[in-house]
């Protein structure tokens, strides 16, 4: 291996490495991004709907005095 | 109308942050969160009443249970409930309802319309806002109450008596009757128990009596809290003097439940001696709940003694007041029937 090709690989490795910092740092601030943004989703969810209410129907056992409901 | 509906009363603040100005609590709510109460959330930028619709708890009780002694006495009354509450106390009876968020509970969908033919249905004269705190479903409450009203029924609230008093005005002009819960004569106490301060209830007791509604109040007896005399003295002589002597007043025994478990029972002997001094501090009426069969839960003549309501428990024995009706458009009144002494209250309705 000549001196010139020694020192143009250890360049490639070098522009490799800084390829794939930059990559995980651009990875890692895109993710940080979405997350901030689930966070606050759930206020948007509500918005749109109730799913999260459990709806059940009204019987006529449940209309008796309960008397361990005070009031 | 059924869903969150929107709650008007409040203010934006910096950030998207919304300041509820229902009771004085005051919650900064933030985007997607609730106030203090649960129930009341910051959706998209505006304050919505998300259990407007979906009440947790009906039942058609005996007005007895409210209790109201002097309002209908031996009616049926609707009540209904939503999660959520403003206080937090610690002797909460009904705390698996007031200290539980929307989407931890089973709900019914009746909106309004639904939930006055629904009393009307089981024939009750009036329909209760009850079991955890009106106020914190204020929206619901008001609407169900104008469609009541409308269709000549009663409205009754059974309440901390924790809200502020422009949105209180209003509602006390579709209200018939109010059981407030006056729990200590003690701001500390209010504080340490509830999470919250005493000046508050007492203003919503006198703005709602200056209202017209009919007032009574409700005083649970703690052991080492309030049951002594001092406190319930001074409590007795305010509510003279800044109310009504005839204000009917319920001096409740407590049962341990929720954070004071620690705590006994109130002893009888306890509840009666208090009895005495309310009625020395110059109460007119004054009864003890909770107690089955004990004497206290009837209404007597405050003159000559005479037995007027008879109660055991939530039964109307026997009523003999005698009643006077009045003309067309309002109540009549009712007196003993031995010294014809007036007795406060709403006997029947026009």
């Amino acid at each position: 291996m000549t001196e010139a090709h020694r020192s143009s690989t250890l360049f490639d490795r070098r522009k490799l490495l800084a390829w794939v910092l930059g990559g995980l740092a651009g990875s890692l601030g895109a993710g940080a991004l979405a997350l901030s943004s689930f966070a606050r989703r759930p206020a948007r969810l509500l918005a749109r709907e109730l799913p999260y209410l459990h709806v059940v129907p009204l019987t006529r056992d449940d209309l008796e005095v309960d008397h361990e409901l005070a009031g | 109308m059924i869903g969150p509906m929107a709650a008007e009363r409040s203010v934006s603040r910096e950030s998207g942050i919304l300041e509820c100005q229902l009771c004085p609590k005051l919650c900064r709510i933030a985007p997607g969160e609730s106030g203090e109460c649960r129930v009341r959330v910051n959706l998209d930028g505006r304050l919505r009443a998300v259990t407007f619709g979906f009440p947790s708890a009906l039942h058609v009780d005996p007005i007895e249970k409210k209790p109201l002694y002097h309002f209908l006495p031996g009616s049926s009354i609707l009540s209904v409930a939503t999660v959520g509450c403003n206080l937090h106390c610690k002797n909460c009876q009904n705390w698996e309802l007031s200290q539980r968020n929307p989407e931890q509970a089973r709900v019914y969908a009746l909106p309004p319309a639904q939930l006055v033919a629904l009393a009307q249905r089981e024939r009750c004269p009036s329909i209760a806002y009850t079991y955890s705190e009106p106020i914190v479903f204020y929206e619901y409450t008001y609407e169900t109450s104008q469609r009541a009203r409308a269709a000549g029924l009663a409205n009754v609230l059974v309440t901390a008596g924790y809200g502020n008093r422009e949105p209180m005005r209003e509602l006390f002009a579709v209200t018939d009757a109010a059981n407030v819960d006056l729990k200590f004569f003690d701001d500390h106490l209010y504080r340490q128990i509830c999470d919250a301060s005493l000046a508050p209830v007492l203003d919503f007791i006198v703005q709602a009596r200056a209202a017209g509604v009919w007032v009574e109040l409700t005083n649970l007896v703690i052991p080492t809290l309030n049951d002594d005399d001092g406190m319930m003295r001074r409590m007795c002589r305010w509510i003279a003097k800044e109310v009504s002597a005839d204000l009917p007043l319920h001096l409740s025994r407590f049962a341990p439940r929720y954070q004071l478990r620690n705590l006994p029972p109130t002893p009888v002997a306890t509840l009666l001696r208090l009895r005495q001094v309310a009625r020395e501090a110059g109460l007119r009426h004054v009864y003890v709940g909770n107690v089955p069969g004990n004497d206290g839960e009837s209404t007597r003549c405050p003159r000559d003694g005479t037995l007027l309501v008879d109660r055991t428990g939530y039964l109307v024995r026997r009523n003999g007041l005698q009643l006077q009706r009045g003309p067309a458009d309002r109540a009549g009144v009712a007196r003993c029937p031995t010294c014809r002494q007036l007795i406060p209250g709403v006997w029947s309705r026009p």
